[in-house]
């Protein structure tokens, strides 16, 4: 290390041991080979460690490390498989694992509220003492922490019918990269702030503290156990389930290698089985669980499983999961390293891409499981190997970019639940064109203007690959006609005022021009074994549910005159966050931005999606969006947003990122954002 | 496709191979099979209180690994995460890949230590193949700290001789000396015939914790009859752990010799002792021996024979019960790690008491979660093992138990410190408790 270099690191180590305590911050060999690594195959030494022992201190630290402009990883328990707990700039590992004080438990509001580093587990066991769980458990539910749950948006088997972390946080205090204090929550008014921080990578600051949806215990639950000869087999049962319209608390599916490593002397399974399915259904009315467990099994035996074995005690059941949930670190029998895909495709592709990823496994006779979040379309390749053994390596990483590949082309996405990390951040450029790629990055740089929040993840560094071929729907031709007049508007710096019905808007403000979704009403997609709809943004919502009825299909949607785009950019009810999986939008430069797709589970990018929501047409134009559909009646309960502003500078920045010369609802602007300078 | 970048960890230094549970490996693939997963993290006693990588079983393995291959070079300066291992096992015990970190980190501390050539080590190892002369220095030492010289006994080496080389210090001033050791007091119990038990004396029980072996025996008689003292040596623990495998090596050929004298005219009698630490390490003499053909065959029988009190006592042997002794006492089960860890003994001692004291039993919240006492504990940072065992202390308390049992002398010595300074509970080995209750 250069003299000059040493210099500095000793005085912010001065500066910072005066705040933390010298004894909690380490510049030694020893923590910064301790800290080089996580879960993942990724390495990179930091200039030393801070181990947080106040949440009070996350703030004054930060502000130090921006003031010398040096880099910061947050880290809790170093599970995550991308990478994301090493500092790839050499700056400064921060180990939050001391903070976890589980500070409130509300039975009234269902709220938990909690420090980062609370174990998942640890809070599941003291919800239960109350009656009540909280819905996101990761098989790592006992070392990885909220913290980075959040961090890494993590999901588990009950998200199927729970929704993953993301769907299960409501409000978090964050401290920016800058050191300022914050706190976003799904009630604010404006734009869905809070939902960039989920699955952000610590890229965007660190969680302070997290307030977190817990929910009762339902009354009763089942688990059902059943065995196929084949993975075909297993799988069509799960795409007829869903197709059902079923939607079991977990849905999972093991093959055999999977089975075999993790059974105990509990489970004895036959020769002829080759894949495994775990199916839990819970409820509080015992009809419920009769009724589907019926039509459970109706479909398991039309799909030839056997061995079909029943649970409602939980210690029973219990056994039967830990079949499922430990089959990552069983692999530590069988090898040194393991390499875990984590992709997700639409659940109507499910049966094929797992074909084609089971043939490329084959044809390179690679030694690997394939366990599946089967019910979300998540599907975790898990490959063992050696990395002492450089050329294996190798291999095995070109043939992992091949399984990639394969979700991308069945409109996947590169990342379910496990990240981008510094594993897969170039092949997002596989996964979104460029325009999105660049709408990214402007993210992170208006919420980390000197790039110190742990850097060089999540986001391509270079633009060397291109977009691969992807199964998505067309862009129609009333949109395309759209993106060029708002390009003309753009060169001829014309405000538009965004609009759907104009329900909302009565009069036009001056100087605006008026951008209509009207002409844009098409169904893009509805895809019944997926059970998604694609709708652009013109198109009415009661239209939009009549058709739904029709084919016998739900969507959670009030009633309401006016248009889907309306609802979405309006935030009429807060629960519409969890029923939109994806989008495409214009920007005012007439970008078109497409977002994941119709997958259930998408880590890949920043939650775009969700922080459209409530933007009122102030960020870019949604076209269209991907909605959960369901076979029942939804119980329709709309909470409005408590309508709390709470901003800081971020969104004004934010609004820069997306709309730099305020061309979209500029009106609007100074309203939803607060009196920032742009 | 190996690549060897430091030999030293080949050398006869440490051992050549490790039998995990997982298969034969050296030490480099025992180390290099840590996926980092991470699972064992929440299990480890000095993460728990740490909370940093440092001080989990991950980073262990880590440093070691990075300091067999090269990539970091000076182990001494690694102790703060190699030294504050406590040997607990509890990382492998929920080790998919069942990585060995405790022999793992006792190969690191052997690189950074050497075989241990201190003058106070010398002595030890001369004073244990001198029995009577070792047994007159411990008297007199024992001499010393009864009268009020605690001190200057422990600087000439007494916990050393004991085997507790690093005891807390507030401990060291309490430790209660028996007035006649074990072994004096069972030599008649040598040539008895159609024998069915050989006991095995821990240096614990034998030079410390009498009572605890007065009543293995007592229970040993009641349930199988006939059994003779084996007059052992010292298991070689200490060794193993503090000095030269070497002088491991030469204990446990001993011992497998008079095991071997013994077994020719019975052989169906098993070798049984009351210290788990003792035991669980008597159950791994044959990876001391994987470069000896002969001697290692001759360890897998000595070991296969091997049995910890815990593990003989049987539901059913309890059958006439001492109401009176037992009558609204609340008891708790604290696990020592080397019997619930290392031996997978995980629910012994609950399978036998859980019918005789019904919900007088409590479950005690992590209780196989080691105190701090495991093998002898230094630690740099003295607020570390006191966090250890405060943690143990208040999941006791919580249980609100009037007795607290373990299985391990270590485990008796340091809950034994925690019940006098912080929650009171009567800390008592199993075996103990189980005499009291037969009758
Ligand atoms: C055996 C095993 C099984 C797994 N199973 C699953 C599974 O079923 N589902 C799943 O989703 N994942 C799974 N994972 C991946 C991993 O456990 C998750 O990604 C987990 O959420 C990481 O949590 P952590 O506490 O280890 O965080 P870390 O790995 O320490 O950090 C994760 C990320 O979050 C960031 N971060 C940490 N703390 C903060 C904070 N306070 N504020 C902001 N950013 C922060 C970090 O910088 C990092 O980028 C598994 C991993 C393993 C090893
Ligand atoms: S020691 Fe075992 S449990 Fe711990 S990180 Fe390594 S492989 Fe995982
Ligand atoms: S042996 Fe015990 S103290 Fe040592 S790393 Fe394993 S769990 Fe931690």
């Amino acid at each position: 290390m250069l003299e000059e270099e040493e210099k500095k690191l000793f005085s912010i180590t001065q500066e910072i041991g005066e705040v933390v305590g010298v004894e909690n911050i380490s510049i030694d060999d020893l923590n910064r080979s301790l800290y080089s690594y996580d879960a993942s195959m990724i390495r990179a030494k930091p200039c030393g460690v801070i181990h947080i022992k106040k949440a009070s201190d996350i703030q004054p630290v930060l502000k130090i490390l921006y003031n010398h402009s040096v880099s910061f990883t947050p880290r809790l328990a170093g599970t995550n498989l991308s990478g994301g707990a090493t500092n790839q700039k050499g700056g400064f590992v921060i180990n939050l694992s001391a903070l976890n004080r589980i500070i409130q438990i509300d039975t009234t509001n269902n709220i938990a509220v909690v420090e980062p580093g609370v174990v998942n587990i640890k809070l599941q066991e003291e919800l239960e003492k109350f009656g009540y769980f909280y819905p996101p458990d990761p098989s790592s539910q006992k070392v990885s922490t909220i913290g980075g749950n959040i961090g890494e948006n993590a999901g588990g088997p009950q998200c199927l019918k729970y929704g993953v972390t993301s769907n299960n946080v409501v409000k978090l205090d964050v401290i920016l990269p800058d050191g300022t204090e914050a706190t976003y929550s799904i009630e604010d008014y404006g734009p869905d702030i809070m939902s960039l921080f989920i699955a952000s990578e610590g890229t965007l600051g660190i969680v302070k503290k997290a307030y977190l949806k817990i929910l009762p215990i339902p009354k009763y639950f089942l688990t059902i156990y059943s065995e196929f000869k084949s993975l075909d087999d297993a799988m069509q049962a799960v795409a007829d389930i869903i197709k059902q319209g079923i939607v079991p608390k977990s849905l999972e599916a093991l093959d055999r290698l999977a089975i075999e490593l993790t059974k105990t002397k509990d489970i004895e399974i036959s020769d002829e089985t080759q894949a495994v399915l775990i199916t839990e259904i819970d409820s509080d009315d015992k009809r419920e669980i009769d009724k589907e467990q019926n039509e459970i099994l109706k479909i398991f035996n039309n799909n030839s499983a056997f061995n079909i074995k029943f649970s409602d005690d939980k210690k029973e059941s219990e056994k039967l999961w830990k079949l499922r949930k430990e089959t990552y670190p069983s692999l530590a029998k069988i090898a040194n390293n393991i390499l875990v895909e984590d992709g997700c495709v639409p659940r109507s592709e499910l049966v094929n891409t797992v074909k084609k990823i089971k043939k490329i496994i084959d044809d390179h006779r690679l030694k690997a499981n394939l366990v599946f979040h089967a019910g979300d379309g998540n599907i975790h390749p898990q490959i063992v190997f050696d990395e002492r053994d450089v050329k294996e390596t190798n291999r095995i990483r070109r043939v992992a970019k091949d399984i990639l590949k394969e979700y991308i082309y069945s409109g996947g996405t590169i990342s379910a639940e496990h990240g981008v990390g510094v594993e897969k951040r170039a092949f997002m450029l596989w996964q979104y064109d460029k325009k999105t790629i660049d709408l990214f990055r402007r993210i992170k740089k208006a919420i980390d203007k000197k790039e110190i929040s742990n850097p060089y993840k999540k986001i391509p560094i270079t633009n060397d690959l291109k977009k691969l071929k992807r199964k998505e729907f067309e862009i129609s031709d009333n949109v395309k006609a759209m993106i060029e007049e708002i390009k003309t508007r753009h060169s001829k710096k014309i405000r538009s005022l965004i609009c759907g019905k104009q329900t909302s808007i009565k009069t036009l403000p001056a100087d605006h021009s008026i951008l209509s979704s009207a002409p844009i009403q098409k169904i893009l997609d509805f895809d019944r074994e997926n059970l998604t709809i694609t709708v652009e943004s013109g198109i009415e919502i009661k239209k939009l549910k009549d058709f739904l009825i029709n084919e016998e299909f739900y969507i959670s949607l009030p009633d309401d005159n006016g248009t889907v785009g309306g609802m979405i950019a309006e935030k009429r009810f807060v629960g519409i966050r969890d029923l939109i999986l994806s989008m495409d939008l214009i920007l005012s430069d007439g970008s078109f931005i497409r977002l994941g797709g119709k997958n259930i589970k998408d880590t890949s990018g920043y939650d775009i999606t969700k922080l459209m929501i409530g933007s009122l047409g102030t960020l870019g134009f949604i076209t269209s969006a991907t909605f959960k559909i369901s076979k029942k009646i939804p119980d329709n309960k709309f909470t409005k947003p408590a309508n709390i502003t709470n901003y800081t500078s971020i969104g004004i920045r934010i609004k820069n990122a997306f709309d730099r010369e305020n061309l979209f609802n500029a009106f609007l602007t100074e309203k939803v954002y607060g009196r920032y300078e742009i | 496709m190996r690549n060897y970048r430091n030999e030293l960890y080949t050398h006869n230094l440490h051992l050549k191979e490790l039998i995990t549970k997982n298969g034969v490996k050296d030490i480099y693939d025992a180390v290099s099979q840590c996926t980092r997963c991470g699972y064992c993290l929440e299990n480890c006693p000095t993460y728990l209180v740490g909370k940093k990588e440092t001080l989990s079983p991950r980073g262990r393995n880590q440093i070691v690994r990075m300091l067999i291959e090269g990539k970091y070079t000076d182990v001494n300066t690694a102790k703060y995460t190699i030294d504050t291992c406590l040997l607990c096992g509890a990382c492998t015990d929920v080790c998919y890949g069942k990585v060995q970190t405790e022999d793992i980190v006792l190969e690191a501390r052997r690189e950074e230590q050497g075989h241990n050539n201190s003058l106070i080590y010398k002595i030890i190892i001369y004073l244990k193949g001198e029995k009577k002369l070792f047994d007159i220095c411990l008297k007199f030492l024992f001499f010393l700290h009864r009268i009020k010289l605690s001190y200057l006994a422990d600087k000439l080496g007494l916990f050393y001789l004991l085997g507790y080389p690093s005891l807390s210090k507030g401990y060291k001033k309490l430790i209660k000396t028996p007035k006649k050791f074990l072994h004096t007091e069972i030599k008649h119990l040598t040539d008895e015939t159609d024998i069915k038990w050989i006991y095995f004396a821990t240096c614990g029980t034998d030079y410390l914790f009498t009572n605890v072996g007065r009543s293995s025996i007592n229970v040993l008689k009641k349930i199988y009859g006939n059994g003779v003292f084996m007059n052992n040596e010292c298991c070689g623990l200490i060794s193993y752990n503090y000095g030269s495998l070497d002088d491991a090596r030469k204990l446990a050929t001993k011992n497998i010799e008079l095991y071997e004298k013994i077994k020719a005219a019975n052989p169906d009698a098993f070798i049984v002792g009351d210290c788990s630490s003792c035991i669980a390490f008597m159950k791994t003499y044959p990876q001391m021996f994987m470069d000896d053909e002969n001697m290692y065959k001759r360890a897998v029988d000595f070991s296969s024979n091997v049995r910890d009190i815990i593990e003989v006592v049987k539901p059913e042997h309890i059958k006439n019960i001492n109401f009176d002794y037992i009558k609204d006492k609340k008891v708790t089960i604290h696990h020592s790690c080397k019997a619930y860890n290392n031996q997978d003994l995980k629910t012994n001692e609950d399978d036998v008491l859980k019918p005789v004291l019904k919900e007088n039993l409590i479950e005690m919240n992590e209780s196989n979660l080691c105190c701090g006492g495991a093998g002898a504990y230094a630690f740099s940072e003295p607020e570390f093992s006191a966090a250890i065992l405060s943690r143990k202390m208040t999941n006791i308390s919580i249980t609100q138990a009037d007795i607290t049992l373990v299985s391990a002398t270590s485990c008796l010595m340091q809950i034994g410190y925690g019940s006098k300074t912080s929650y009171h509970t009567e800390v008592m080995h199993y075996i103990e408790f189980i005499d009291r209750i037969m009758v």
